[in-house]
């Protein structure tokens, strides 16, 4: 099902993924299982709740969502010393980026 | 079946806190049933995606077992890393969390009554079905490969058919000097680069307890998965001590002998084991292919946006036992199958479009003490086929690509990550944590 969120780039992106959050309103149900389900890779290391262990780190509450679509960007370009992930993010959608930020985030 | 909005209210309430939460019961009459066969990286991680992300669905696990061995870590046991206690499940987590565990064998499945039958409790109804029934080995594809053959040349690849305590027993038992084969079979098999961290878990083993033992691999293929990282590894901590014939190199093993302890090969060679690890040809699990779910190749043909079966309507068939190349078939891999397989059942069965699906595959390996080795992978469906994203994935830098401070460095952190991936995922799918 393709999503209206993140047409119009990140920063609507991020507004749009944002307001997704506050709502509980009909139209948004599909896209919350989508949050599930993208996010549900992450846990397979970060763990169910994402707080990490054994120095995969802690990414529950631990960024804004503008700074958790930045990182996961940034590790695309192999900044900041990767070893697995730079290989994950290359492939994933920015937009897919925003949905995980929903589910890691701090809530905003 | 309609949705109100209240309900549609508490799904999104439900989704934050997926535990506490139970469906009021009004709606009890028309709750979707999903029943799931397999509790094991496919189908416990079916439950547990179930339970939480649709408090409204009826969640049956049927699992003839009690307690789940894993594969993932099972090469540790052979390296003395572990412990067969350490890798070993309960269900008792995900029936906490609301789960119906039956453990049971499911003996039959009517796709017209959607119904599936047991071998001692009564019949169980689906509106929707998952089979995540792992593998079963092809005896006798390796001329004198029978179950019986498996006792004195152990394929420790399914705990649920042998416990890998078995090879570990008997490599204790071998002494120093002594050689090591393992047969391996051509691809699709269960864990691809699985066999090679067999053989470097043995040869970690080797190294501190039978220093002269050495290790011979026949394989049927001419190639495998993280082949550079595994070769460079061997050679830097394990000398001499082992080697790895091709294909081409008169690897493949036709017959073995159990009496005499030795392997031919299809070119001709006759090779003498001390300790004889025989990986077989494999297919899916057999209530799959009961079921009519399997194709002439003997693994189950799915739709790649929602892993239902292309040849039975109703039934999604996921991890190892469907043909999801160039997926591997991987415990990991198996998870997201199961989040999608159970997403796009509960919005078929309601009338509606299922997710577009992203699936995901990290699988470490052990090499040695602080030694670890990955590939990744992140796979789409487009049409009828499962697609690599490109320029996605791959597997950890070559030794080359890198300094020596910073490939010491890598190495360590993926064994350490590695560690944190299986209690991450083993958590997660056994309703732990
Ligand atoms: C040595 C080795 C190392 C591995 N290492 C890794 C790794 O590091 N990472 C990774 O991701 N993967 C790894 N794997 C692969 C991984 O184990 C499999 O891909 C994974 O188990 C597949 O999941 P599944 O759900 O298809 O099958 P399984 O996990 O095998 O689960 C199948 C379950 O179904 C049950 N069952 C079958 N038939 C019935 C029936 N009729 N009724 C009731 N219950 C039934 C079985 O008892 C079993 O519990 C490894 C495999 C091996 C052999």
């Amino acid at each position: 099902m393709p999503s209206t969120l993140l047409r119009g780039g990140r920063k609507a992106a991020v507004t749009a993924v944002a307001g997704l959050m506050l709502a509980a309103a009909p139209a948004h149900a599909a896209d919350e299982i989508r949050v599930g389900l993208i996010s549900g890779g992450c846990v397979g290391c970060h763990g169910s709740e994402g707080g990490g262990g054994h120095g995969i780190p802690n990414i529950a509450r631990t960024m804004t969502r503008a700074e958790f679509v930045a990182t996961m960007k940034a590790f695309r370009e192999n900044k900041n010393n990767p070893t697995v992930m730079n290989r994950i993010a290359r492939g994933y959608t920015d937009e897919e980026f925003a949905l995980m930020a929903i589910r890691w985030a701090k809530p905003e | 079946m309609r949705l109100g909005l209240s309900r549609r209210t508490l799904l999104a309430s439900a989704a934050a806190a997926p535990v506490s939460l139970a469906a009021p019961r009004v709606l009890a009459q028309g709750r979707m049933k999903l029943v799931i066969i397999g509790g094991g990286f496919g189908g416990a991680s079916a439950a547990r995606f179930a339970r939480d992300t649709f408090p409204d669905v009826e969640v049956t696990l049927i699992e003839r077992s009690r307690t789940f061995t894993t594969c993932p870590y099972g090469n540790l046991v052979l390296g003395g890393m572990r412990r067969i206690e350490d890798i070993t499940f309960t269900y008792d987590g995900l029936a906490r969390r609301g789960v119906r565990v039956v453990h049971d064998e499911a003996v039959a499945v009517d796709a017209s009554a959607k119904t599936v039958r047991l071998r001692n409790g009564s019949p169980v109804a689906y509106d929707r079905l998952i089979m995540s029934p792992g593998i079963d080995l092809r005896w006798g594809a390796i001329e004198g490969y029978t179950e019986d053959a498996a006792e004195r040349m152990p394929h420790g690849w399914a705990p649920y058919v042998q416990p890998i305590t078995v090879l570990e027993r008997q490599l204790r038992a071998m002494p120093d000097g002594g050689v090591f084969v393992m047969a391996i079979p051509d691809n699709p098999f269960r864990c691809p680069p699985g066999p090679y961290e067999r053989i470097s878990m043995v040869a970690h083993y080797f190294k501190q307890a039978k220093p002269r033992a050495k290790i011979l691999a026949l394989d049927a293929k001419n190639g495998f998965s993280k082949q550079p990282l595994f070769q460079e590894a061997w050679e830097e901590l394990y000398p001499g001590m082992i080697e790895w014939r091709g294909a081409s190199n008169d690897g493949r093993v036709v017959r073995v002998e159990p009496a005499a302890m030795t392997l031919r090969t299809e070119f001709g060679d006759t090779v003498k084991a001390d300790v004889a690890n025989v990986i077989p040809p494999q297919m899916a699990g057999r209530i799959a292919r009961d079921a009519g779910l399997a194709n002439q190749t003997g693994w189950c043909p799915v739709k790649p946006q929602t892993f239902e079966s292309a040849l039975v309507p109703g039934i999604h068939v996921i991890g190892d036992a469907s043909i999801a190349a160039p997926m591997p078939k991987s415990g990991f891999v198996a998870s997201t199958h199961a989040k999608q397989a159970v997403a796009a059942a509960v919005a078929l069965h309601r009338g509606q479009t299922p997710p577009d699906p992203v699936y995901f595959n990290t699988c470490y390996s052990h090499v040695g003490t602080d030694y670890g080795i990955s590939i990744v992978g992140v796979f789409r469906a487009q049409g009828d086929r499962f697609i690599e994203v490109p320029n996605s994935g791959g597997i950890s830098p070559r030794n080359a690509t890198m300094s020596r401070e910073r490939k010491e460095e890598q190495r360590r952190l993926e064994a350490y990550y590695a560690d944190g991936w299986y209690e991450a995922l083993t958590r997660h799918m056994f309703g732990l944590g």
